[in-house]
């Protein structure tokens, strides 16, 4: 079940409920089965598949923490990597890898390999398959001792707010919280008001700002060929902030969920679009990807440790990896490598830049030439989207072409921003709802607090008002009702 | 501790209002369906003598306030646009749990329904107007089809089917609670004049077999009337009758004439007496299927007579409790 959903709405309060009353040594194993309910609602058949990883990865740590020896210890781990990603590439790249061996067998004249079956992808695999060998690093690196409870473990794996989607999280701080269920005190105040408050702005972001930019976006990105350089910029703009709201929103009620039920879950998205650099870009969207793949693909490697050109090798293994993470596709391969190099020469040409800014003499600190940075950084990560948005690599590759090379300026005049899918009326419910996220995103940045933490700092009537005036915003605004599919989340796929 | 819990249910509180003002001013009010019975709950107790069912062909031409006037009868349009005869059914039920009319009259014009599934989106919206009760999730219920039954839940909350409405509002839509009753007793008289060529149907002697799921809901509102005691006068109002309609009204004739069922059953064809009602059909239409307010006075005049003629119903003109019926 998707959260925003009446399934949901109706699975939470019960489980959560019920989360509070049961005997405080049972709390894990209720949730254990809350978690597998909320996993089979998708398909009963993948709860196998995700207990059969749970399983190995339970073992690995057992194991692991059985023998001192160096040699073992690896055989286990490699072990571990190998079945788990294994079943990940299996059910995730499989038709990929059959499609392009066809193609390579075509060119040589040779018949095509049938696809003996469908392989559906069950959802989350991306992510609990790398939440589950994170922990079984950590193990082997001696950072977390084994769990002997496999049913608490098995928690860890599957705890449903973070099952279809993330965040990511790490055995130190999840599964520690985990372990300590029983003495967590329920019924606090300020976890569920705050907890309830995350997900209030969450469900904000994902009904009235993403699926209501996703109409436009669709409408363009589908009929691109008709479109010239505006409408085509614009769809992509707004697709970025449709991919934020639309992923930041999910991990935004993740995380609120698991606080009103007392966890602390690591925070995903931190005002991504005003990094300065596409290095800090990473810092701030999707974190707890990112610093997964820093803490066990590209620190492992040797990271920064072996030379200038050994960090640009890793950094672009890491970032394609990462392309290839997020999607079976080459769109999604030319994506992750795009950052890897806009790294690679953000690098290379440091020096450059900061020659001409001294010697033009530029301010560096003012918000002006920050601004300037982030634009830029925006530009560079949104031209990457669109790889990411567009269904293959010549795709993209024509639909950058068309941006590129059809100037349209009167299209932003003469009302044809109308005829996109969204109506005025509509595409200012849009921008105003785009300016609010701009205001919570500000408080983020300068006071380093989340919308709850701040609206706590103000007076009751203006935090009631808040709260009150998005509720009703999604009621009235939401994109839901007859027609309309609980659209599913975009992250889903992965 | 307290004041945790009085803050969220004071927030909650707020919260109530707010949320039902603004579904208040977004709801449904279609005249024609939504209204008839939301209003309805509103009635005294006792106040409604002829129960008037059916489609938009009943609350367009029977007009209560004539009716009133002229023989004291007390009758209310419970009826809807396109009404099939499954709504009508539950429309019933609902009324039967508020009022106790002493003669139904029950508007034949949906027996030539033809599918069991009426693609109309009204056909659920005219369920809106319903409290939230078994009637109107049997009723929903029965209008989707196989493939639309999850969306029985979304209907009856209702507001995910009009939460976007913020295009469309209008004054009204302000006023809901507060504006009192502004269709007369489920009426709604339409002025237009469009010139109508008489049908030539009367000829016509052959059968339709009337829909499965219509005629049996249709013999559900029979039965119904019948455990209840009321008598039924089905009513085919004047309209522009088309050849396959006539042939299912033939249908209708030939049943009741077979059945030995419902005993205070009697059915009245307007059709066949358009020259002694006096119809004239180049000014008294508004379009095919309904009458306008030049032809409604002729209408009101023959069915009040019928009824008077062969049904005992109090004259209620002077009674103060059937006040609400003089016209305002």
């Amino acid at each position: 079940m998707v959260f925003n959903s009446v399934d949901f709405l109706v699975f939470f309060p019960i489980v959560v409920l019920i989360y509070f009353l049961v005997p405080k040594k049972i709390r894990y194993v209720w949730l254990l089965a809350a978690s597998y309910y909320f996993y089979m609602s998708w398909n009963p058949k993948y709860a196998v598949l995700i207990a059969v990883s749970t399983v190995i990865t339970y073992l690995c740590g057992i194991f692991l923490g059985k023998t001192e020896k160096k040699k073992t210890k690896n055989w286990i781990l490699a072990g571990t990597f190998v079945t788990n990603l294994g079943i990940l590439f299996f059910f995730k790249y499989f038709d990929f890898a059959l499609a392009n061996v066809n193609r390579v067998l075509g060119q040589f004249g040779v018949g095509v390999i049938e696809k003996p079956f469908d392989v559906l992808l069950p959802i989350g695999i991306s992510f609990y398959t790398f939440q589950t060998l994170g922990y079984t690093m950590d193990v082997y690196r001696g950072e977390t001792a084994p769990e002997k409870n496999i049913f608490k473990y098995a928690l860890f794996v599957s705890f449903f707010p973070l099952l279809a989607a993330g965040p990511i999280e790490r055995s130190k701080n999840l599964m520690k919280q985990i372990q300590n269920a029983h003495t967590l005190r329920l019924w606090n105040y300020d976890n569920i008001t705050s907890g309830a408050a995350m997900m209030l702005w969450g469900y904000f972001m994902k009904m009235v700002v993403a699926d209501r930019l996703a109409i436009l976006v669709d409408y363009v990105f589908l009929n691109y060929t008709s479109y010239g350089m505006t409408a085509l910029i614009m769809a992509a703009v707004f697709f970025a902030f449709q991919l934020y709201c639309d992923f930041g929103s999910y991990s935004m009620i993740a995380i609120g969920c698991a606080k009103v039920m007392g966890f602390s879950v690591m925070e995903n998205f931190n005002t991504p679009y005003f990094a300065l650099s596409v290095k800090e870009f990473w810092r701030r969207w999707h974190i707890s990807l990112s610093s997964w793949f820093r803490d066990y693909l590209y620190i492992p490697l040797g990271g920064n440790r072996k030379g200038k050109v050994r960090k640009y090798i890793n950094l672009m293994i890491t970032f394609l990896v990462s392309g290839l993470w997020h999607g079976a596709s080459f769109s999604f391969i030319a994506w992750g490598g795009l950052h890897g190099l806009y790294q690679v020469i953000g690098e290379l040409t440091m020096p450059v830049r900061e020659k001409i800014v001294k010697a033009l003499h530029v301010k560096t600190e003012t918000f002006s030439h920050k601004l300037l940075k982030g634009l830029v950084t925006f530009a560079l990560v949104d031209f990457a989207w669109i790889f990411f948005r567009c269904s293959s690599l010549t795709e993209s590759v024509s639909y950058i072409g068309r941006m590129i090379t059809n100037p349209d300026p009167w299209f932003l005049f003469n009302g044809s921003i109308y005829t996109l899918g969204l109506s005025r009326m509509e595409l200012g419910i849009a921008l105003i709802s785009l300016f609010m996220l701009l205001i919570v995103d500000v408080i983020r940045y300068h006071k380093g607090m989340q919308l709850y933490e701040y609206l706590n700092t103000q007076s009751l009537w203006f935090r009631w008002g808040i709260y009150i005036f998005l509720i009703a915003a999604i009621f009235l605004f939401g994109i839901y009702g007859p027609g309309y599919n609980a659209a599913e989340f975009i992250y889903f796929q992965f | 501790m307290k004041k945790n819990i009085c803050r969220i249910v004071g927030f909650l509180l707020i919260l109530s209002i707010v949320m039902f003002k603004l579904n208040d001013v977004v709801a449904f009010k279609y005249t024609d369906g939504v209204t008839q019975m939301e209003h309805f709950y509103d009635l005294e107790e006792g106040t409604v003598d002829v129960l008037v069912l059916g489609s938009s062909h009943a609350f367009v031409d029977v007009n209560p306030a004539m009716l009133y006037e002229e023989f004291g009868i007390a009758s209310y349009d419970l009826c809807a646009s396109m009404q099939p005869m499954w709504n009508t059914y539950y429309y019933l039920e609902e009324a039967l749990k508020y009022q106790e009319p002493k003669l139904i009259v029950l508007d034949v014009y949906r027996l030539v329904e033809a599918f069991p599934y009426a693609k109309e989106s009204k056909v659920v919206k005219n369920t809106y107007g319903m409290r939230f009760s078994r009637n109107k999730y049997e009723a929903i219920q029965v209008s989707l089809a196989e493939e639309d039954q999850g969306d029985l839940l979304m209907h009856m909350v209702e507001f995910p089917s009009y939460h976007s409405r913020y295009v469309d509002l209008t004054p009204e839509d302000f006023n809901r609670g507060f504006v009192v009753n502004d269709s007369y007793k489920g009426a709604h008289p339409v002025t237009e004049v469009v010139p109508m060529e008489r049908p030539e149907v009367s000829e016509i002697t052959e059968t339709l077999e009337i829909e499965k799921k219509t005629m049996e809901y249709f013999e559900k509102i029979l039965l119904t009337a019948k455990e209840h005691d009321i008598p039924v006068l089905l009513m085919n109002a004047p309209y522009i009758v088309q050849p396959d309609d006539k042939k299912v009204f033939n249908t209708l004739e030939e049943y009741l004439t077979v059945q030995t069922v419902y005993d205070k059953v009697s059915y009245v064809d307007f059709n066949g007496m358009y020259d002694e009602i006096g119809l004239d059909f180049a000014t008294d239409f508004a379009d095919h299927n309904h009458l306008n307010v030049n032809g409604l006075p002729k209408f009101n005049q023959a069915l009040g007579s019928y009824i008077e003629e062969n049904y005992e119903l109090p004259d209620r003109r002077g009674d103060e409790a059937f006040s609400s019926y003089v016209a305002q």
